[in-house]
């Protein structure tokens, strides 16, 4: 190790010799130097002349990428809990595959009911399209619930900074209103089955279409807003 | 005696090596990556870079960025990025290169360059070579503006996906860094 060590200082010091002095002939080297170190260029100790600007010492350049100018990294500002994001991804992949699902669903939804409302209102009235359509409308409601409570399970690691109004928010705002529209949507579907052969039933029926289409375009929206 | 060496290091370097800083307000660094149905643009401020210039032309340069400084519009998003690029164990991602340049002798200059080095993300070292171009100017700062691209899977990055479709696996990086001389 001494060996190495007295190389080393032999070629730094022949490399300040040959920078400095190219025509000289090489010295001997000194000794290392036992006192503290002192910066390479020192201020010129006078009262008339202000001292010039504090730099940086300079290190020696290497060929190699065996160097590093930017010392130590300060600990990161984001502290980030690694389990917590891997389960939020989970989850989020779940509610994504359960959202692709839901679409689907309310799609089925919408075209069976379509159907039996023009069935039942202007048509024959055969019924044939209603046990379809309580059987997609339930299946939808059941997966909008599973969907939702996915992205609500989904740990928030990070200390999320205010964000405003992005993509994220609108999806967000677009479920939050078709959350309504199913609550809306349930309950005009059961009152409308209720009021079998009454006068108001086409009403109630006219209205469960309207919330039923307005709810898909929130969906829609929904979707939209990650998706584009 | 570590002192000592270091001292003894110091003073060999060459007299007209000069270090330079970037300047954190002024660089910044961005990545696009692209989706079958739209591309994201992010970039990071949070820029630390230092490049050495030896009287001989030789550069060492070292840029190091918090992964969770990027900002592409969408929190969200960058959310995620922290976790496919596993930022709890490297929060950082930073390049360190070499090259060699011809020290311009008029000002303003405009010198094309590429820098041979590693780029360290995901915890994984691959060799890059970025080229660039140095903008040498009057007032003493040095203007680095360069783009080139990597592979997501070189680094190990779980690509995400949207609609069960991944990004592309090509991911561009461009980058403009402003330089003021902080060493002699």
């Amino acid at each position: 190790m001494r060996p190495a060590l007295l190389v080393m200082m032999l070629l730094a010091r022949h490399a300040t010799a040959a920078e400095s002095t190219p025509a000289e002939t090489p010295q001997p080297p000194a000794p290392a130097p036992t006192e503290t170190p002192q910066p390479a260029t020192a201020p010129a100790a006078s009262s008339a002349t202000p001292p010039p600007p504090v730099r940086e010492p300079v290190p020696a350049v290497p060929s190699s990428l065996d160097f590093d100018l930017l010392g130590t990294p300060p600990p990161p500002t984001v502290n980030v809990d690694a389990d917590a994001m891997r389960r939020r991804r989970t989850l989020l992949s779940l509610h994504q595959g359960f959202g692709i699902a839901l679409a689907t669903l309310m799609a089925g939804s919408i075209v069976t009911g379509q159907l039996n409302y023009s069935d039942r209102f202007s048509g024959s009235s055969t019924g044939r399209w209603e046990r379809p359509h309580t059987l997609l409308t339930f299946s939808t409601l059941l997966t909008f619930a599973g969907t939702g409570a996915l992205a609500a399970l989904a740990p928030v690691p990070l200390d999320q900074e205010s964000r405003g109004f992005d993509r994220v928010r609108l999806h967000e705002a677009g479920m939050i209103g078709a959350t309504l529209g199913m609550i809306s949507e349930g309950t005009l579907g059961i009152l409308t089955a209720h009021n079998e052969g009454r006068l108001g039933q086409a009403r109630l029926a006219d209205a469960h279409m309207a919330i039923g289409y307005t709810t898909l375009a929130f969906m829609l929206t929904a979707l939209g807003a990650l998706v584009f | 005696m570590l002192q000592a060496l270091m001292a003894v290091f110091i003073a060999a370097a060459p007299a007209n090596a000069r270090l330079y800083a970037a300047d954190g307000g002024a660089s910044v660094l961005t990545y696009k990556v692209v989706h079958k149905l739209h591309q994201v643009n992010a970039e990071a401020r949070s820029v630390e870079a230092k490049a050495l210039l030896a009287g001989d032309g030789a550069v060492q340069v070292m840029v190091r960025v918090p992964v969770a400084s990027f900002r592409s519009g969408d929190a969200n998003r960058d959310e995620h990025l922290l976790e496919v690029v596993n930022a709890g164990a490297h929060p950082y991602v930073a390049f360190k290169g070499v090259a060699h340049l011809d020290v311009p002798t008029t000002l303003p200059a405009t010198i094309p360059l590429q820098v041979k080095g590693e780029l360290d993300f995901n915890g994984v070292k691959n060799p890059e070579t970025i080229p660039v171009t140095m903008e040498f100017n009057p007032d003493g700062a040095v203007r680095v503006k360069g783009a080139f691209s990597f592979s997501l899977d070189r680094y190990s990055i779980e690509r995400p996906s949207l609609l069960f479709v991944k990004i592309d696996d090509d991911c561009a990086v461009t980058l403009d860094l402003v330089f003021k001389q902080v060493g002699p």
